[in-house]
């Protein structure tokens, strides 16, 4: 009896060690299941390098940067009740998804990638876009910042808090990387082209170099008042660099929107009824009427009762913004009229264009070689936008010959004045007025903290947390290196 | 001498012989395992699962035989060689039963831990549509949160504070052993702007329920694995048994009928749509959004007054709710079954909104053989749920009812050019969303469910439990085209879910009473949980037929599909000795592996050690008159959690997707021809899991012969290496987060739990019972270098986690006050006129964590009449009210009522340092460029004491033998709000549904009062 039940005990206990065994094989394997099925781990330059560039307009070109330069430089107007952006304040959370999202991680991080992927396989057209584009980008960031890190970054194993750049470096990098895209433009391409995926000029290396001297043109304007740089070299390095830029408003770089929903124009978005009343801004009506220019009816719809007006920069939001013209559909703008009133949503984003291209031209001639000599540039510069913008040849003429010539004393305001207009909505135009003070800009009523227009941006909430640096302290009203 | 030996062992053996028996219950039911023992002596046996024992016992023994849940029973050996039992059931209170983890049965008296248990019918009493609702203010130590009035909302419950930053707080719940899905799938468009969803529990039926149990702390769950490291949520189902009698089916059929009226926040009622009191006509054509116009009952135009609309009172509408059971259950001697059919249907408060639940329930439970049990299940559900949408989106409402003008007449909704007639600019006209938007949300959900148990001695029960959760949830929405919001031209998207998971333990149950006063038990077992979770969303803009709300008329269709597969096997063990039914020593180990942690980390151990004394037992106290029982415990455990998503180790690229929460603007990919992908803006570090250590120690009591007892538990819990995804880093670095072990929170803490019985005779019986809580919580540290982190809201206000604060820091834009040690620290900063002075750094302006809980259940029965009620009341804690922040600009609020005042705000003029007497005026300007554009305005106390339900209840007497054996019916009401300090209706709200980021309110569907007329009848 007892023996029976001792074999019994071991034989449960065999069982019993069996079992919790055989639960036990291949542990390991049954859990070995974490990889992403959902997701790929790399991808080809052309899956990036579409988004980066709709990330760049749309996201930064048309989003928070250009609402922001578009209200300080009274281009638009914002119908709402003060304080708010419109009126000079900026706080870091507002400027946080800018730097936290767009700029950094989407747009710099990846073509970062991009390039590195380009170079390693012998893509070069991807690896000439990649630079150009990071050059752009920076220039972009470091306007409105100032310093921003961009040697230590993209570090993340070896460096969570990266010191920032100097502007003059970052400038000094920006060149560098455009020069390099110009290399990389003049090598054989290699087994993959960018064709579809770049929407801004389908691949065409030709056209890249052509923006990328543009390019170079405009950030060595950037530096004539900047300490260490004259007007005059850097109207050289300008004038030399735009030899080998656009050669009409065929070679504008643009990036062109479908229209269709889920793929409009971000200025369309921008002027929807649901984003609170965004209206022209009244100084530049008023410019444009006074000046009788023919390009007021392309930029701008009529208010409620037919007539061109803009709202004063700052006031007290009124009940019905279609008291205002709003912005009309060249430029993106929503008609809430119009029964086709998507056409907006259809319109492209200006990178750069050939107008801007001349008015650089022109200003840097009136450097090197006086009022004179520019004054023929400077009245082609304003056909090149109106052509554009397809206005009459009798209305282009008239308007231009109504301009009194440069001179001396006053070319530099006459051509940022006109500069100003063919720039509506670009960011250049803030940048243009920071560093030569025109068009003369009265701050909005009702500013925030009585405030002026505030000459650059407070770094992002984010990157006060993650990172804490001694150029943080910077506020609205100081001023960035080259903007002396 | 030898001789002498072997001649009385002889003796010895002439006089024992061998008895035969049987233990049953008064229903005849055998009493499985229970202990029979000889009176006197050592050893004994136990009864199979059949009931039947053989014991070898002498002539004049008394054998005593005792078993959970019954009184013991002495019986002498006569001069049969049979003895059947027959065993009473125990007095409740001493004996009562509970189940624990891993569905085992145990005696209350003698856990290490503290449980807390409701029942059933408790919880069917309540009359809520959520099972979660249904336990506010019945269980100590644990917060219960409703989100929104809208029916088929969640609701959350949080056992001992939140453990965690970002992930998931809320406790896990079981049915019969099996881990059941509660998350809840949500809003694409997230919380915000569009409100939640159901939490899953909403799916089961009270009316199946046969008890909870609630495990409040690790000692509690530490064997059951990770996936409790929150506590855990213990269902039980009614199996058959108990009601009725044996052989015959009982009928159940309950039914009732619910009345919703909903509770209205406060706003102003004298002042028209305009601006510094002059009328603006919305009516006809004129646009304002503010109501700062002249009073209304003075304002004629064109001679004629202007009609009052209360737009608040006008858009919503009595709900109505129909609740009804039928179950037909039963039991035999070797078996008992239960089918039951339930049909809910709520139709909101809010018209077109409506919740429809069917459950069908059906369990059988046999003995196969002697030796083996079998208990097979099947839950299945269907809901449906047609809500609109809640928060802050131009699509919810909400937003129009509260903020329009008493002036305006909504109707009709649409002019002859079919744009929407409204009072303003960017903004939908409500009744006009109702017709053309819409979300429907449809589950489809079984449980099955098999055990097996095996006993092949009497000491050694064998148990395999399999269970699996699997559902099918669809999520339709639509809005027309002509909506003002982000997508002018219309939109619809639909998202499944497939949820699948199989849930697997096979279990070796040891137990033995050696010798008279020593029980031992040994658990060892291993669980398998195997989890597969796919996600389709597609998503329309752009209708080309408006109106007609189908895939195919969209013009952009983009659509994502992801899946998700984790796994987790654990081994586990338990082992519990008991001395004399007195002392309690428990120890538990568990070895977890899970697949979404790093390789090398994936394996990870923990236990627990826990013990409990009884010293009343010790010091005789057992008829003492006064203190007839008391017990102390302590019990001190650690449980690792891998409360992270699968695929969180690698850096992969993301489609440019709605789905994928990466849009640029609102564009999607492909966009003009390519495809696109951006990597992730998250960067994935190696992950182990966290760890969660628990300290509990308590006291039970129970005095004056079971009239009143007292339990008392302090917990202290610390977890640490918390798992939390979204922790910030430089952006420079190309990431904008990570997700990585880091953080560390503390939750301490006392529960108190009161019964007392002040009235006990023939015919009138009542009890009371009150629940205290009061936990202590604190961040004690975030990621290294990182101070604070958020998890809900807007960038401001928003809902964040500051280290050394509590849980839930609401942090926005403040008045300018003196700093800390200064003159004036703590007071207003004026400017030279007598006002605040708008901050805009932003700072922490309010915590949602409440400073204690508490809850009073009383039921008073007076022969055939019934009258209960559960009051719940909750101090301190903040909610901020952000519809404030809207209505104080426009005009609409209560406060802006007085429009004429003055104020003399308490403070100091921040230039001269003065103490302020200036009376300022307190009109449209201050309220628009001050005060509402201040987010500490907008904070409110969350304090409230509500009456959670009352009942009046009557049994009706029958006789005893006709066909209807039982017939109550009951009156009730509930979710009165007896106090609070809040201006909106209701605050017990929440814009994020079960999620972490309670305290924030912004345009959510109030809540109702109910009543309640119900009948329960059973054949």
């Amino acid at each position: 009896m007892i023996k029976t039940v001792e074999s019994m005990k071991k034989r449960y206990i065999a069982v019993l060690l069996a079992s919790l065994s055989l639960t036990g094989i291949n542990c390991k394997k049954y859990l070995d299941i974490n990889t992403d099925p959902n997701n790929p781990l790399s991808v080809s330059e052309a899956l990036v390098l579409a988004p980066v560039e709709v990330t760049l307009s749309t996201n930064i070109v048309g989003g928070f940067s250009g609402t922001t330069s578009a209200y300080w430089m009274q281009y638009l107007s914002l119908n709402q009740p003060s304080p708010n952006v419109e009126t000079y304040r900026l706080l870091p959370a507002d400027v946080d998804n800018t730097w936290s999202f767009y700029t950094y991680p989407n747009a710099l991080y990846n073509l970062n990638n991009m390039i590195t992927q380009a170079e390693a396989a012998g893509h070069m057209g991807y690896a000439a876009i990649g630079k150009a584009l990071t050059a752009y980008t920076l220039a972009v960031t470091s306007d409105v910042w100032g310093d921003i890190p961009y040697s230590q970054a993209f570090q993340i194993k070896t460096n969570l808090k990266p010191t920032y750049d100097s502007q003059e470096s970052i400038f000094t990098t920006v060149q560098g990387l455009l020069d390099s895209a110009i290399y990389y433009t003049n090598q054989a391409p290699g087994a993959i082209e960018p064709g579809g995926d770049d929407y801004i000029f389908g691949g065409d290396m030709d056209k890249w170099r052509k923006f990328i001297y543009f390019l170079k043109a405009r950030y060595a304007l950037r530096l004539t008042k900047a300490p260490g740089h004259t007007a005059t070299a850097q109207a050289d390095i300008a004038l030399a660099a735009l030899t080998n830029a656009f050669a009409g408003n065929e070679d504008n770089a643009l990036v062109p929107y479908p229209g269709t929903p889920s793929a409009e124009n971000p200025w369309y978005e921008n002027t929807l009824p649901g984003a609170g009343g965004v209206v022209l801004g009244e100084s530049f009506v008023n410019t444009l009427k006074t000046k009788s220019d023919p390009r007021l009816p392309i930029f701008a719809t009529e208010n409620n009762v037919g007539e061109y007006v803009g709202r004063p920069a700052g006031i007290d939001a009124v009940p019905d913004p279609s008291d205002f013209s709003s912005v009309n559909t060249f430029y993106g703008g929503y008609l809430p009229d119009d029964p086709d009133n998507s056409a907006g949503a259809a319109a492209s984003v200006y990178l750069a264009t050939y107008a801007e291209q001349l008015f650089m031209e022109a200003e840097a001639t009136f450097y090197k070689s006086g009022a004179a000599a520019a004054d023929p540039i400077y009245r082609t510069a304003i056909a090149a936008h109106m052509d554009l913008l397809g206005v009459a040849a009798g209305d282009r003429d008239a308007y231009i010959a109504a301009r009194p010539a440069l001179t001396d004393a006053t070319a530099l305001e006459q051509i940022i004045n006109e500069k100003y207009i063919a720039n509506f909505l670009n960011l250049e135009a803030y940048n243009d007025w920071r560093r030569t003070g025109f068009p003369v800009l009265t701050p909005a009523v009702n500013a925030y903290q009585n405030s002026p227009i505030p000459t650059r941006w407070p770094y992002s909430q984010t990157a006060v947390l993650t990172n804490p640096q001694p150029q943080q302290t910077a506020k609205t009203t100081d001023k960035v290196w080259w903007d002396q | 001498m030898f001789a002498w030996l072997v001649l009385c062992s002889l003796l010895a053996i002439a006089q024992t012989k061998e008895i035969t028996g049987k233990v049953t219950d008064p229903q005849g039911v055998p009493v499985s395992n229970a202990t029979i023992k000889i009176k006197g002596a050592n050893g004994g046996t136990s009864a199979g699962l059949d009931g039947t024992f053989k014991i070898n016992a002498p002539a004049n023994a008394t054998l005593v035989i005792s078993s959970i849940g019954f009184e013991t029973a002495e019986v002498p050996v006569g001069e049969s060689s049979t003895v059947n039992v027959e065993m009473k059931q125990a007095n409740g209170a001493l004996s009562e039963v509970v189940v624990t983890a891993l569905g085992i049965r145990r005696e209350k008296r003698m856990l290490t831990y503290t449980t807390q248990e409701v029942k059933g019918n408790a919880v069917v009493d309540a009359k809520q549509d959520n099972l979660v609702n249904a336990l506010a203010g019945k269980v100590s130590g644990v917060q219960i949160t409703n989100s929104s009035g809208q029916p088929g909302s969640s609701s959350q419950l949080v056992i001992r504070g939140n453990a965690s930053l970002t992930g998931n707080n809320g406790a896990l719940y079981v049915i019969d052993g099996i881990p059941i899905d509660n998350s809840e799938a949500g809003n694409p468009d997230g919380p915000l702007g569009a409100g939640g969803t159901a939490n899953r529990a909403i799916d089961i039926d009270p009316n199946i329920i046969e008890s909870i149990n609630i495990l409040k702390g690790a000692a509690a769950t530490a064997i059951y694995g990770s996936a409790a490291s929150r506590g855990a949520v213990i269902i039980t189902t009614k199996n058959g048994r108990g009601a009725g009698t044996m052989n015959k089916p009982t009928v159940s059929l309950s039914s009732s009928y619910t009345f919703q009226q909903p509770l209205y926040p406060d706003l102003q009622r004298k002042w028209a749509q305009g601006s510094g009191g002059k009328y603006v006509d919305g009516n006809n054509g004129q646009l304002g959004s503010a109501s700062w116009g002249p009073l209304l009952d003075t304002l004629r135009v064109n001679g004629a007054p202007v009609p009052f609309h209360d737009a608040l009172k006008e858009y919503f509408r009595t709900g109505h709710t129909t609740d009804n059971n039928l179950s037909v259950s039963g039991s035999s001697e070797r078996s008992n079954y239960l089918v039951s059919y339930s049909f809910l249907k709520n139709d909101g408060i809010v018209p077109t909104t409506d919740y429809v639940r069917n459950s069908f329930f059906a369990k059988y439970g046999t003995k196969i053989s002697n030796k083996i049990n079998l208990t097979t299940q099947f839950n299945y559900i269907h809901s449906d749920n047609n809500r609109t949408l809640d928060g802050n989106s131009l699509e919810a409402p909400l937003w129009t009812v509260l903020a329009a003008p008493i002036s305006w007449n909504p109707f009709p909704t649409t002019h002859p050019d079919g744009s929407q007639q409204i009072y303003r600019a960017a903004r939908n006209n409500p009744y006009w969303l109702l017709d053309n938007t819409g979300l429907k949300d449809k589950v489809d959900r079984i449980i099955p469910a098999f055990n097996l148990s095996y006993s092949p001695t009497s000491w050694l029960t064998i148990t395999e439990r399999v269970g699996g959760d699997m559902y099918y949830n669809t999520t339709e929405y639509h809005e027309n085209v002509g909506t003002v919001g982000s997508y002018p031209d219309g939109r619809l998207y639909n998202r499944t879910i497939v949820y699948q998971q199989w849930n697997n333990d096979l279990m070796f149950d040891a137990r033995k009473n050696f010798n008279r006063d020593w029980f031992g038990e040994l658990i060892v077992g291993t669980n398998l949980v195997a989890n597969y979770n796919d996600n389709k969303f597609d998503q329309g803009v752009g209708l080309s037929l408006p109106g007609f709300y189908n895939m195919g008329n969209a013009q952009t269709v983009t659509s994502s599909y992801s899946y998700y597969k984790s796994r987790k096997v654990g081994f586990y063990g338990q082992a519990n000795v008991e001395y004399k039914k007195m002392l309690t020593l428990g120890l538990t180990g568990r070895y977890d592996g899970s697949s979404v942690l790093s390789s090398d980390k994936q394996f990870y151990p923990y236990g627990s050690a826990s013990a409990g004394f009884i010293f009343s037992e010790l010091l005789g106290l057992n008829s003492n008159p006064v203190l007839n029982f008391g017990k102390i415990r302590a019990a001190y455990s650690i449980v690792g959690n891998d409360a992270v998503a699968p695929y969180q180790l690698t850096n992969p690229y993301f489609q440019v997707n709605a789905a994928n929460a990466t849009t640029i603007g609102t564009i999607n990919f492909p966009f003009n021809g390519q495809n696109g992908y951006l990597l992730t803006t998250q960067y994935g570090y190696p992950l182990k899991n966290e760890t969660v250590k628990e300290f509990e120690v308590g006291l039970e009591t129970k005095w004056f012969s079971n009239r009143a007892s007292l339990d008392v538990t302090y917990f202290n819990k610390k977890s640490s290496d918390l798992l939390t995804p979204g922790v910030p880093i430089d952006p420079a670095t190309g990431f904008n987060a990570a997700s990585l072990n880091s953080g560390t929170m503390r939750n301490s803490g006392v529960e108190v739990t009161l019964g007392i019985t002040p009235i006990k005779t023939k015919d009138v019986n009542w009890n009371v019972t009150v629940n205290f809580t009061k936990i202590k919580n604190e961040v004690l540290s975030l990621a290294p270098g990182i101070t604070f982190l958020q998890f809900a809201g807007f960038v401001n206000p928003g809902i964040f986690a500051f280290a050394n604060s509590p849980y839930g820091v609401i942090y926005g834009t403040h008045f300018k006050r003196g700093e800390p040690g200064s003159k004036n620290a703590g007071q207003l900063l004026l400017d030279d006129d007598g006002y605040p002075q708008l901050d805009e750094n932003l700072a922490p302006i309010g915590n949602a964590t409440p400073d204690w809980l508490g809850g009073l259940t009383s039921e008073l029965t007076y022969k055939n009449f019934l009258f209960s009620f559960v009051l719940d009341m909750k101090q301190g804690g903040n909610v901020i009210n952000f519809d404030a922040h809207y209505l104080d600009f426009y005009g609409t609020s209560k406060i802006t009522e007085n429009r004429n005042g003055t104020k003399v705000f308490p403070g100091v003029i921040e230039s001269t340092g003065q103490v302020n007497t200036t009376a300022v005026a307190t009109d449209q300007i201050f309220y628009q460029n001050l005060w509402s554009v201040t987010d500490e305005t907008s904070i409110a106390d969350a304090s409230f004491l509500k009456l959670r339900q009352v009942t009046l209840g009557y049994r009706v007497p029958l006789p005893k033998t006709g066909v209807i054996k039982s017939l109550s019916i009951n009156v009730t009401g509930t979710n009165f709000i007896l106090h609070k300090n809040y201006d909106g209706a209701d605050p017990e709200v929440s814009l994020n549904g079960s999620g972490n980021g309670q305290g924030f309110a912004n345009f959510m569907t109030p809540t109702s009062k109910n009543f309640i007329v119900g009948l329960r009848a059973t054949f």
